[in-house]
C-alpha cells in the first residue's frame, strides 16, 4: 500500500513537471502592451521671447511634416497609427526650457520630443529626457549637446563646426573655379558656443590647408554699431571674411560695409543665422548682394517629398522655408522612419523608448521622406547621436533672393565671385 | 596707433552727440520731475519700431519720420503721465519704481506681440556714406545724427531757459511748493516735462534707425546707456550731458578699437561705477 501510494506521487510530481515544462512562460503570459489610438509627438520651441521667429518657424515645420505623414497613412508597421502633436513653448532660457519639457513629459507622455533650437536649452531640456526616457531630436548646432553621454539625444541635422568647414571649403573651391586669388582669411563670429563652435570648425579647416588666417574677432551678439569692428577689418584688409552672426548682428555688419563702402573680396556666412532669410535681406536690401550663408536644409532640393513641403510652406508664409522649419520637416521625418522601424522589428512593444532607441541606432536611410528633405544623401547616427554624413549646403543672396550655390549637385544656381559690391584697393 | 587713436575719438565724438541727446529725455524727467523713468529706453525702441513703421510704410527716409513720430511720442508721454505717473508722485519712492519698470515689461512685452522677436531696419538712409578726410573715415550717417543732436539740445536749452514753460519747468524743478505759490500749474508742468522727454526720444529713435536696427530688447541698451551718461554728467546742466555723452562715446570707441569688442559694456560701466563712487553727483552736476 505504502509503495503504491509512494509510486502515485512519484508519477504526479513528474506529471506536474512535465505540465510545468510545456506551459506557458513567465515572460509569454505578460500581456503584450497595447497600442495607443494615436501616437503623440511633442514639440517644445522658443514660441514667445528674443528666439521666437525661429521656434516658430520649427514648430510649422514639424506640423507640416507630421501632417504629411498621416496623410500619407500614418506609421504602417503599426496598422496606420496616426500622429497627434502637442506643443510647448520653451520660453526665453534654459530654465524655462526644462520646464516646459517636464510639462510637456507629465501632461502627454510623448514618445519623442522635437526642437528647442537653441544649444543651451536642448543641454538643459535632454537631462529631463533622458531622465524620462523620452527621445529627444534636437535641431541645435553646437557639437557639445551630444557629448554629454546622452542616451536618447538624437541629432540629424550637422553641427556648427560642420558649418564653419563648410563655409570654409565653398570659399576655397569657388575662388578657384572663378580663378580669384584668395591669400588671407579673417575669422568673425558672436561670442556665444554656437559662434564659436563655427569658427573653429572654419579655423581647422583652414589650418590643414596652412590658409593664412590674419585676425580673429568676437563681439557680443547684441552689438549695435559695427563700424568700429568693420574698420578694424578694412585696415587687416582679408580677402575673405568667414562670419558667424546670429541674426540682428548680421544686420547690424551688413550696414556697416555698406556704410564704409569697403568689402572683402568675399563674405562668407557660418551657422545659418541672418544675411540670407527674409527679414535680413528686407533690411539690408542692396547690402545683402553677394552674401552667403551655410544652411542646414535645401529648399532647393529637387525631390518630390521636399518639393511638397516647400510649395505648402510657401502658401502658408509667403516665402521659402526657413532653416529651423526645415530642420523639424527632417526630424520629424527621421522620427517617422524610427517608429516603422520599430513597428517591424519591435511588434511585441515598438513605442518602447528603448526599442525607440535601437531602432533610431539601426537607421541608415539613403532614400524615403527624411533624405528627400535632408541637405545630404545619407542619414545614420553614430553612438553619440549625430548623423555620420551630415548635410550642409550653401545659399547666397543674387538679386534679393537666397538661392542655393553649393554644393554643385544641389545648386540651383552658380555662385556669384568675389562679392559683387567689391572693389580692388 | 595714433591713426587708429584719432578714428576712434572721431567716430566717439560723433556717437557721443547721440547719446547725450538719448540721454536728454531722461535727465529732463528726473531733473525736473524727480521721476526715475526706467522705461526711458523702451521709449527709444519704441520711436525706433514708429520710425521704421513710418519710412516702410510711407517710404520716408528714417531721418525725416521724427515728422511723424515726434507728435506721437509726445502724446504717448502725456497719457503715460496722466495715468501712471501723475499717481505715483505723492506715493513711496519704491511705488513710482515699480511703475516704470512695469512700464518698461509692458512695453517690450507689447513690441514683441506686434513687431514679433525679429530686429527691424529701414533698408538705407540717403545720410549713409563715408568721407574720407586725411585717411580718416567719417560716416555721414554719424555725422548728421550729431548734429542734429547737438541742435535739439540747443534748442531745448533755448525753450528752457527763455521762455516761460521752460522757466516754470526749472522753477518746479527748484522747489515745488514755491513755483505753486507763484501760479506754477505743476501738474501741467509735470506732464509737459514728462511730455518733452518722450518726444525727445523720438528725435533720437529716427537718427538710430538711419543706421541701426531696433528689437524689442533695445530698450534696455539705450536705458542703461542714458543712466551712464546721466551720472557721468550730473543733474542740471546740459553742456555737461554733451560732454559725458562725449565721454561715454570716445571710451565705447577706443576699448572697441584697442580691445576686445566684447569689453565695450565693461568700460561704460566702469565709468558708471567710479562716477557713482568718486563724484556721486556727477562731472557737471548741480545737485
Amino acid at each position: 500500500m505504502r509503495h503504491n501510494l509512494n509510486k502515485l506521487l512519484f508519477v504526479l510530481v513528474i506529471t506536474a513537471m512535465i505540465l510545468t515544462a510545456c506551459g506557458p512562460t513567465q515572460a509569454s503570459i505578460v500581456q503584450k502592451p497595447k497600442l495607443p489610438s494615436e501616437i503623440v509627438v511633442g514639440v517644445v520651441q522658443p514660441l514667445t521671447g528674443t528666439f521666437a521667429v525661429f521656434g516658430n518657424e520649427g514648430k510649422l515645420g514639424a506640423e507640416m511634416a507630421i501632417n504629411d505623414i498621416n496623410e500619407a497613412g500614418g506609421i504602417k508597421s503599426m496598422g496606420g497609427l496616426k500622429l497627434k502633436i502637442a506643443v510647448e513653448d520653451a520660453g526665453e532660457n534654459a530654465d524655462s526650457a526644462k520646464l516646459a519639457t517636464e510639462s510637456m513629459i507629465s501632461k502627454n507622455r510623448p514618445v519623442a520630443i522635437l526642437g528647442l533650437y537653441i544649444s543651451r536649452f536642448v543641454m538643459a531640456a535632454s537631462e529631463v529626457t533622458d531622465r524620462e526616457k523620452v527621445i529627444l531630436l534636437a535641431d541645435a548646432l553646437v557639437p557639445q549637446i551630444t557629448q554629454m553621454g546622452r542616451q536618447y539625444l538624437f541629432r540629424p541635422g550637422p553641427t556648427a563646426s560642420d558649418h564653419g568647414k563648410m563655409a570654409y571649403k565653398f570659399v576655397r573651391d569657388v575662388a578657384k573655379e572663378n580663378n580669384v586669388e584668395i591669400k588671407s582669411l579673417a575669422i568673425l563670429n558672436e561670442d556665444s558656443a554656437n559662434g564659436r563652435a563655427n569658427s573653429l570648425g572654419a579655423t581647422e579647416s583652414a589650418l590643414i590647408d596652412k590658409f593664412p588666417i590674419v585676425t580673429t574677432l568676437e563681439y557680443p551678439y547684441d552689438i549695435t554699431d559695427a563700424t568700429q569692428i568693420v574698420q578694424k577689418l578694412k585696415a587687416v584688409n582679408p580677402d575673405v571674411i568667414i562670419h558667424t552672426p546670429y541674426f540682428n548682428d548680421a544686420i547690424v555688419f551688413g550696414k556697416a560695409f555698406k556704410e564704409i563702402g569697403w568689402y572683402p573680396k568675399f563674405l562668407a556666412g557660418a551657422g545659418a543665422c541672418g544675411y540670407v532669410d527674409p527679414q535680413s535681406i528686407a533690411a539690408l536690401g542692396d547690402a545683402a548682394e553677394g552674401i552667403s550663408m551655410t544652411f542646414s536644409y535645401n529648399p532647393a532640393k529637387k525631390t518630390p517629398q521636399n518639393q511638397k513641403f516647400v510649395d505648402a510652406y510657401v502658401k502658408a508664409k509667403g516665402y521659402i522655408p526657413t532653416e529651423g522649419a526645415g530642420m523639424n520637416y527632417y526630424d520629424a521625418m527621421v522620427l517617422y522612419e524610427a517608429l516603422e522601424y520599430s513597428g517591424k522589428n519591435f511588434p511585441d512593444d515598438p513605442l518602447n523608448p528603448d526599442n525607440l532607441r535601437k531602432s533610431f541606432m539601426a537607421l541608415d536611410l539613403k532614400s524615403g521622406p527624411a533624405v528627400e528633405t535632408y541637405p545630404g544623401n545619407e542619414i545614420k547616427f553614430n553612438a553619440l547621436g549625430d548623423n555620420q554624413f551630415p548635410g550642409v549646403v550653401v545659399l547666397q543672396v543674387q538679386n534679393g533672393k537666397p538661392l542655393t550655390v553649393y554644393p554643385a549637385d544641389q545648386a540651383e544656381a552658380k555662385p556669384i565671385f568675389p562679392n559683387p559690391h567689391y572693389k580692388a584697393q | 596707433m595714433i591713426h587708429t587713436a584719432a578714428q576712434g575719438v572721431i567716430t566717439g565724438i560723433m556717437m557721443g552727440a547721440i547719446y547725450a541727446l538719448i540721454a536728454l529725455g531722461l535727465s529732463i524727467v528726473f531733473g525736473v520731475m524727480n521721476v526715475t523713468n526706467f522705461a526711458h529706453g523702451d521709449f527709444v525702441m519704441l520711436s525706433m519700431y514708429l520710425s521704421y513703421m513710418v519710412g516702410s510704410v510711407l517710404l520716408w527716409d528714417a531721418v525725416a519720420t521724427p515728422l511723424i513720430t515726434v507728435p506721437i511720442l509726445f502724446v504717448f508721454g502725456l497719457i503715460v503721465y496722466y495715468l501712471l505717473i501723475d499717481r505715483t508722485l505723492r506715493q513711496m519712492y519704491v511705488v513710482q519704481l515699480a511703475i516704470t519698470v512695469g512700464l518698461q515689461i509692458l512695453m517690450r512685452s507689447a513690441a514683441l506681440i506686434v513687431w514679433k522677436a525679429q530686429p527691424r531696419a529701414l533698408e538705407y538712409s540717403f545720410i549713409q556714406g563715408n568721407i574720407d578726410i586725411f585717411g580718416f573715415s567719417i560716416l555721414t550717417s554719424r555725422l548728421f545724427a550729431a548734429v542734429v543732436s547737438l541742435i535739439f539740445i540747443g534748442l531745448f536749452a533755448y525753450f528752457f531757459n527763455k521762455t516761460w514753460a521752460g522757466m516754470a519747468m526749472r522753477a518746479a524743478s527748484d522747489d515745488l511748493d514755491v513755483a505753486s505759490l507763484v501760479g506754477v500749474n505743476y501738474r501741467r508742468t509735470y506732464a509737459l516735462t514728462f511730455a518733452i522727454g518722450s518726444a525727445m526720444t523720438a528725435v533720437s529713435g529716427g537718427l538710430l534707425m538711419s543706421f541701426q536696427q531696433t528689437d524689442p530688447t533695445g530698450g534696455i541698451r539705450f536705458g542703461l546707456l542714458s543712466w551712464c551718461v546721466l551720472a557721468l554728467a550730473g543733474l542740471g546742466s546740459l553742456p555737461g550731458l554733451i560732454v559725458a555723452g562725449i565721454i561715454v562715446g570716445i571710451v565705447e570707441a577706443l576699448t572697441v578699437s584697442f580691445f576686445d569688442p566684447r569689453s565695450r559694456l565693461l568700460a561704460i560701466y566702469m565709468i558708471f561705477i567710479l562716477v557713482l563712487w568718486l563724484r556721486p553727483r556727477g562731472l557737471f552736476g548741480r545737485r
